[in-house]
């Protein structure tokens, strides 16, 4: 077990490095949204007019949160979830169950990384109302995010049936 | 075929598949059982789903709550609602209630309500003698206020989806709030006095009320400053909520010193974290609405409720009725957002007030947070109060029926909910 184990610490690692590196473009994000929301309220009261561009920048920051948000969920397990029935179940059956619904979460995130190619690819001749960007800049976070979530799911399944692992350590279920 | 889809849809949730997932898998569903399935309409109706602003309140909420409780300030409101209530029959049990109330005015969602009091109360509890399933239901069924009383995760989402106004809705969640808050102090009572609790020592002593006011003033001018923001309509929604960020920060870095720099990307990542996990949900829930809409669903679903009643206190029952047991398997915001494009047909023909409904929805669905075999609060405290979840759920029976009667009150008698809305806005 000990050397199946290490055989994964590439793999581990590689996932932990790109969990830990979305994870800190989250912090920035949220704090770079508070700030700005922040400033928008002191213009409005003290200087007497809004910011244009803030609004649009709190927008498109927050859908980036959600969807960076979607493969550090897989990585933690975090995804909301009710998981009595698998607590009830024999080793085997919950590792057939679980790689049931990892097929099915990934088949939803592969439609959306197909689907976004033509979305992207569209969006990129508009641009965005307030700020110099292209819309298909602020879309393109959809297939990245599902992109790492189908990389984690895979990693995971291998974890699972391989070494009988997961990349983080199970956490405790009382009764 | 919608039956079928039901039946799929609440399968794959007791199966265990993620709620985003079960929302998003049986709207993929729909369109390749219609022959309307593309992938582009995945990632367009998840963003589309998410493009809006008064959304962004709700990274903000989370965040504040994440502040005010790395900043260790649930402690202060504990002794502030002891040197209230502590003496009375029961005591810690209405302590729990109390604060819950008031925590309910700074965090807008159920769970972390129940989480950031029953960490500080559960022990306690346990310690004087109650019974661990007793405080866990008590605890889970203080969590609910949570949303019910403002600043609340779902009526914005409600809001929004309704387009009416958030600061009408939070105005409309106060008097059923504390209602149930009441009833569920009522009840601690009636508990201690029948299970002879021992009370707790000394008396009342307006002494002790005025040195914990005293230490507790800053954390409760949050509320004050959220509240009082957004009811003087000083703020929107939106604003309060990052003002409650920045409130929290200067007390916790600033005024007690219990926040570190150091820390703040933790709280800042848990927040990120929370709001990442509800908005996929409302991402993942645009294309099942989007594929339900295609097909015309809830115009037919609304046509038969009017075609059952046009009797709006019956309709308003029965709904309220099918949410209850709704949320027995579902998650609160995927009943909202699954039940409001239907409802947005149905209660004009009822001449029913979209801001009163939404209340009403609210904490019927906040009601789905304590009912087993899927009740997220009911979880989390049993956990936290290392109670059984069967011993918790048969405790928080009597609980669970004064939210209905709650409920039952504010569909007989409206003005509860609008009293308060019609006051401050005018109707």
């Amino acid at each position: 077990m000990q050397e199946k184990q290490e055989s994964f610490i590439v793999l581990r690692k590689i996932c932990f490095y790109i969990q830990k590196a979305i994870s800190w473009v989250m912090i920035l994000a949220m704090a770079v949204m508070t700030v700005v929301m922040f400033s928008q309220i002191v213009m409005r009261v003290v200087v007497g007019n809004a910011l244009v561009w803030a609004e649009e920048l709190l927008r498109f920051l927050f859908i980036w949160l959600t969807f960076l948000g979607l493969p550090v969920a897989i990585y933690h397990n975090d995804l909301t979830r009710f998981d009595l029935l698998q607590t009830k179940l024999s080793p085997i059956a919950l590792k057939v169950l679980e790689s049931l619904i990892s097929l099915l979460i990934g088949v939803v995130l592969f439609f959306t990384v197909q689907g976004s190619f033509t979305l992207v690819n569209r969006q990129m001749a508009q641009t965005a109302t307030s700020l110099p960007l292209k819309m298909g800049i602020v879309y393109a976070v959809i297939p990245v995010g599902a992109a790492v979530g189908i990389l984690f799911l895979l990693v995971k399944l291998i974890l699972m049936w391989a070494a009988d692992s997961d990349l983080v350590e199970k956490k405790e279920v009382e009764a | 075929m919608i039956v079928g889809f039901l039946i799929a849809f609440l399968a794959m949730i007791l199966l265990g598949v993620p709620v985003a997932f079960s929302l998003a898998g049986t709207g993929v569903g729909i369109m390749v059982w219609q022959d309307i399935f593309n992938p582009v309409l995945l990632p367009h109706n998840m963003f589309a789903g998410l493009d809006s602003f008064p959304f962004l309140a709700i990274p903000f909420f989370m965040l504040a709550g994440a502040l005010m409780e790395e900043a260790k300030i649930t402690k202060r409101l504990m002794d502030f609602a002891y040197s209230i209530v502590g003496r009375l029959p029961g005591g810690l049990a209405h302590v729990a209630v109390l604060m819950s109330m008031i925590f309910a005015a700074m965090c807008g969602s159920a769970v972390a309500t129940a989480a950031a009091i029953g960490g500080m109360v559960l022990p306690a509890m346990r310690e004087r003698g109650y019974k661990n399933s007793f405080s866990a239901a008590l605890v889970a069924s203080g969590g609910a206020i949570g949303p019910i009383i403002p600043p609340s995760v779902p009526m914005i989402v409600y809001a929004v989806i309704a387009g009416t106004s958030v600061q009408r809705m939070f105005l409309g969640g106060i008097v059923p709030g504390v209602l149930f808050g009441l009833l569920l102090m009522g009840y601690s009572s009636f508990y201690a006095i029948k299970n002879k609790l021992p009370r707790e020592e000394g008396k009342f002593s307006w002494r002790e009320l005025g040195q914990s006011f005293k230490k507790a003033i800053l954390p409760l001018g949050m509320p004050l400053i959220i509240l009082g923001g957004i009811f003087s309509g000083f703020f929107t929604a939106t604003e309060a909520s990052v003002v409650a960020v920045v409130y929290s920060l200067i007390i916790g870095l600033f005024v007690f010193r219990t926040l570190k720099v150091k820390t703040l990307p933790r709280a800042l990542l848990n927040a990120a974290k929370s709001t990442a996990s509800v908005c996929l949900i409302l991402a993942t829930s645009s294309i099942l609405s989007w594929a339900l809409t295609s097909q015309q669903i809830p115009q037919a679903i609304a046509n038969s409720f009017i075609a059952f009643s046009n009797n709006p206190t019956v309709i308003l029952l029965l709904i309220m009725l099918l949410v209850l047991i709704l949320g027995c398997f579902m998650d609160a915001m995927a009943i909202i957002l699954l039940l409001s494009p239907v409802m947005m047909m149905v209660l004009p023909q009822i001449g029913v007030d979209p801001v009163y409904f939404g209340v009403v929805l609210t904490i019927a669905v906040c009601i789905g947070a304590l009912t087993p075999p899927v009740g997220t609060c009911l979880f989390v405290s049993a956990k936290a109060g290392n109670a059984s979840l069967g011993a918790t759920s048969k405790a928080i029976v009597p609980m669970v029926l004064m939210a209905v009667l709650v409920v039952v009150i504010c569909v007989l008698f409206p003005n509860v909910v609008m009293f308060l809305p019609d006051l401050v806005s005018g109707t």
